[in-house]
């Protein structure tokens, strides 16, 4: 027995890797808050350049007729395709029982809240009179009107929503335990400071009893099963808004499956670049290792084989089928003025992922990341070539008109990015990006599966200092 | 009995094996230990906790009460818009779109509202208890009401114990 | 019932555009300028689609004015989430404007482009401003705007019927561009009259509608083919 502690305490002295989770909690951290004040600065830039907007009309926009929608929309589609990857990670792989997605849940489902966070602003940024967005929401008003419940739009604000809702409270719900670790170390540390009493209110009275744990697993599980569904028809009902026009290569019912397919395709390659960022910045390699890349990158082959059936199979058909306005697109798309865009994206999205990752080597972060950079970009040329490809080339050609995003389009779009980053940093310096409890019970259950003797090896004690 | 048990004693255990005899000597001094609370950083496997079977959650069964009441919700809803020009208020497959996305949400809230009341959550004051920082570490506390003059035999592979007043 | 119908002749239309400055000055339609207009922002609610046919010496301008083409079943509908375009029971595709909140849904959803944004609000400064048509409302910025097939006219004849108790008569209600045509090449009325001038053009062997295919059931209703034996060499360029 005492021999058994004198191990134990061996170990505290240890310097275990959960430290460097926690290290980012523990006070100001010079680099987060530098990263907090670079988005911060974007975030300004994104709410001058709505302000001037909402001052000036939209017609500060490049936006013209035919092409009604552009940047905003594009955008749009792809910060909610982004947010696809926590759910992959933290739902489909949890309910599939895969264990190597135990470091990477948060991270994913971080980028999932606030990615759709970012995108859930831009249906208000696009409208045209955004004060009188509430017309869409199904509250009683004034004219006694009704949102129409045909439209698209209005099933985008009921996805969205949900999915939203959904995703929160997926994070927050495997986070209690997290915050009621870091309240106990900080009342033993510093009783009466803001953090202690930050997280004795986040943790909300989290004992980790086995009731509470029973309770709360359960809750995970029901939610991992209920938010998988969720995430595919928001996607869905997203490419819907161009589906349910007529609109040649928009009306196409290809285009919930293909839709859903990219956004775990894009969401996988951005939690990519996160994780290598997250890896190089705060020495996470014990936990966002190799290994995890090497899985994460066959699931993104996988998934750039399906994207890329997809996009072969509705270009196959509509140049099969011939039609007229059909055609006068395809053409703009594959020879025309969009050629750069759309070939350019080809490369990024088939030939650079298949090619590089089908090799172990090109498996390893730094390459994986650079793959993922790449499909973000090809991705985001996926929207755009969709959006404004198909307006600018209407079927009555007369009205064809080009496309050319002004300074106000391109300042949101990048001060969305830094909203996005800027959102991340905060969460950084108050949530471990590592879901402690979850990694521990990993080992553990890896441990159990190994131990043939009488000794249970449970947790390894954490540093006592930090 | 209750009279003369006015402490409360806090057993912290390093070692899975330790617990397990604690929690079997426990069972065995005293049949039905009085506030028996067992604390831990990640769920423990259930042969360990005497009384597993008590274990219930009703998270399940009230996600898919949520489902079909916001599912109902989502189609009065939808429903409810009137007839304007020549659409229908609101057509067949729509219906099955805000339907879905209704039941999803309620489903989701309470699933989620479940498990916050089975934790007894959210109790926004804390009042520490004594090794607190031993579970953050890793460790596993078990504190029961007990007697002073009680032996407690069961906490003797114990790291640390502490006795407390009961409050 | 009511059906607002137009017969448009273009084998008739000679392409002076002068229904397009009628609409302008009748619907209190905003002039853009010339750098707005330059990016694709031009308001004509009517607009004069010019198709060239056959190659020189043999080549023919088909002018065809395109407006809003008050579809019996139109697609720009179900996609407002704010019901902003509905069908009246008379056959007019109407426009609210007060609904409008500018997601610019219906104007991607119409298949001839008919739609038309104010990507900036109008400016008549005086003494433009006494030009306005008080009978039709100004639009603000970011709202979606029209051919209502001059509903305001049309409310005032049924009015002034109304007040000398009778029907409205075949060819008294006239929309600007109706009106202003020299040549005649326009006609409005109730399709659904079988005596009206309308009806009777929209049963000739001449008569077509504009991507009709698509399943829109158009309003309007297009002549055209009259001249087969002077169209050029049967190649046709837009």
């Amino acid at each position: 027995m005492s021999e058994q502690i004198h191990s134990s305490a061996l170990k505290t002295t240890e310097q275990t890797p959960e430290s460097q989770l926690l290290r980012p909690l523990g006070g100001p951290q010079p680099r987060l808050i530098l990263g907090s004040l670079v988005t911060g600065a974007l975030v300004a830039l994104l709410f001058y350049c709505w302000g001037y907007q909402i001052r000036y009309d939209i017609g500060v926009t490049g936006l013209s007729r035919p092409n009604f929608w552009g940047f905003y929309i594009t955008n749009f589609v792809f910060w909610i395709g982004i947010s696809h990857a926590g759910t992959l990670i933290s739902a489909i792989l949890r309910v599939t029982g895969a264990e190597w997605r135990r470091p990477v849940t948060r991270c994913a489902e971080a980028i999932t809240v606030f990615a759709l966070c970012v995108g859930g602003l831009l249906p208000l940024i696009h409208l045209g009179r955004p004060w009188l967005f509430y017309y869409m929401v199904p509250i009683p008003s004034q004219g006694l009107l009704w949102p129409n419940f045909n439209s698209p739009l209005v099933w985008d604000i009921l996805a969205i929503t949900t999915y939203l809702t959904g995703s929160v409270l997926y994070l927050a719900l495997p986070l209690l335990p997290d915050f009621a670790i870091l309240r106990d170390r900080n009342l033993r540390s510093n009783p009466s400071g803001f953090r202690a009493r930050l997280y004795s209110l986040l943790a909300a009275g989290w004992r980790g009893t086995p009731q509470q744990w029973h309770s709360l697993e359960q809750g995970i599980r029901v939610m991992a099963i209920i938010i998988i569904p969720v995430a595919v028809s928001v996607h869905t009902i997203v490419s819907w808004d161009f589906a349910m026009t007529l609109q040649p290569m928009w009306h196409s019912t290809i285009f919930g499956p293909y839709f859903v397919v990219g956004a775990i395709y894009s969401g996988i390659a951005m939690l990519l670049v996160t994780m290598y960022i997250l890896r190089r910045g705060l020495g996470l390699q014990q936990y966002l290792s190799d290994a995890v890349f090497n899985n994460l990158s066959l699931l993104f082959i996988a998934m750039a084989l399906i994207w890329a059936y997809f996009t072969f199979a509705e270009h196959l058909t509509v140049f099969y089928g011939n039609e007229h306005a059909e055609m006068a697109v395809y053409n703009e798309r594959i020879s025309g003025q969009f050629a750069p865009y759309f070939w350019t994206m080809v490369v990024l999205n088939i030939a650079v992922p298949l090619f590089v990752l089908a090799f172990r080597a090109g498996r390893k972060p730094l390459a994986s990341t650079l793959v993922g950079i790449g499909v973000i970009i090809g991705m985001w040329l996926e929207r755009y070539i969709i959006v404004v490809g198909t307006l600018s080339v209407p079927r009555l050609a007369y009205t064809s008109g080009g496309y050319q995003p002004s300074w106000v389009e391109i300042g949101i779009m990048i001060g969305l990015f830094g909203l996005f980053g800027f959102l991340y940093f905060m969460f950084l310096q108050f949530a471990p990006i590592v879901s402690i409890w979850e990694v521990r019970e990993g080992e553990h259950i890896a441990h159990l599966g190994k131990a043939i003797g009488t000794s249970e090896p449970m947790l390894r004690a954490m540093p006592e200092e930090l | 009995m209750t009279k003369q048990q006015e402490t409360r004693l806090y057993a912290v255990f390093e070692e899975l094996p330790q617990l397990r005899r604690a929690l079997k000597q426990l069972g065995t001094d005293n049949a039905e230990p009085n506030n028996l609370e067992i604390r831990s950083m990640i769920p423990l496997s259930e042969d360990l906790i005497p009384d597993a079977t008590e274990l219930r959650s009703r998270v399940p069964l009230l996600a898919i009460l949520g489902g079909v009441l916001g599912g109902f919700g989502a189609y009065f809803l939808g429903t409810h818009a009137p007839t304007i020009g020549s659409q229908a208020a609101v057509s067949g497959p729509p219906v099955a779109v805000f339907i879905f996305e209704g039941a999803a949400l309620g489903a989701v809230l309470f699933s989620v509202a479940t498990v916050l009341t089975e934790c007894g959550m959210p109790r926004l004051r804390w009042k520490p208890d004594p090794f607190d920082h031993h579970i953050a570490s890793g460790r596993i506390v078990v504190s029961v009401d007990t007697t002073e003059d009680a032996i407690n035999d069961w906490a003797a592979d114990a790291m640390a114990t502490e006795v407390l007043p009961r409050d | 019932m009511t059906r607002w119908g137009m017969v448009i002749d273009t084998d008739i239309c000679t392409g002076c555009e002068g229904c397009v400055v009628a609409c302008h000055a009748e619907n209190n339609i905003q002039t853009v300028g010339e750098e707005e207009a330059t990016k694709g922002r031009a308001m004509h609610w009517l607009r004069i689609e010019r198709h060239y046919e056959g190659t020189f010496p043999d080549i023919k301008v088909r002018f065809v004015p395109i407006l809003c083409q008050h579809c019996g079943d139109a697609p720009c509908e179900p996609v407002c989430p704010t019901y902003a375009t509905y069908r009246t029971p008379d056959g007019l595709n109407a426009m609210v404007y007060n609904r409008c909140i500018g997601t610019r849904y219906c104007a991607n959803n119409c298949p001839y482009t008919v739609r038309f944004f104010n990507w900036h609000a109008g400016d008549w400064p005086a003494p433009l401003d006494r030009q306005l048509n008080p009978d039709v409302s100004q639009r603000p910025a970011g709202v979606m705007e029209k051919c209502t097939f001059c509903v305001q006219r049309i409310h005032d004849a049924q009015d002034t019927a109304k007040d000398e108790g009778r029907e409205v008569a075949d060819g008294e209600i006239q929309p600007a561009c109706a009106q202003s045509c020299p040549a005649q090449a326009i006609t409005f009325g109730d399709l659904d009259d079988p005596d009206s001038r309308v009806a009777q053009l929209s049963r000739s062997d001449r008569a077509t509608r504009i991507l009709n295919d698509l399943g829109t059931d158009p309003s309007v209703v297009y002549l055209q083919g009259g001249d087969r034996n002077n169209q050029g060499n049967g190649e046709t360029t837009p």
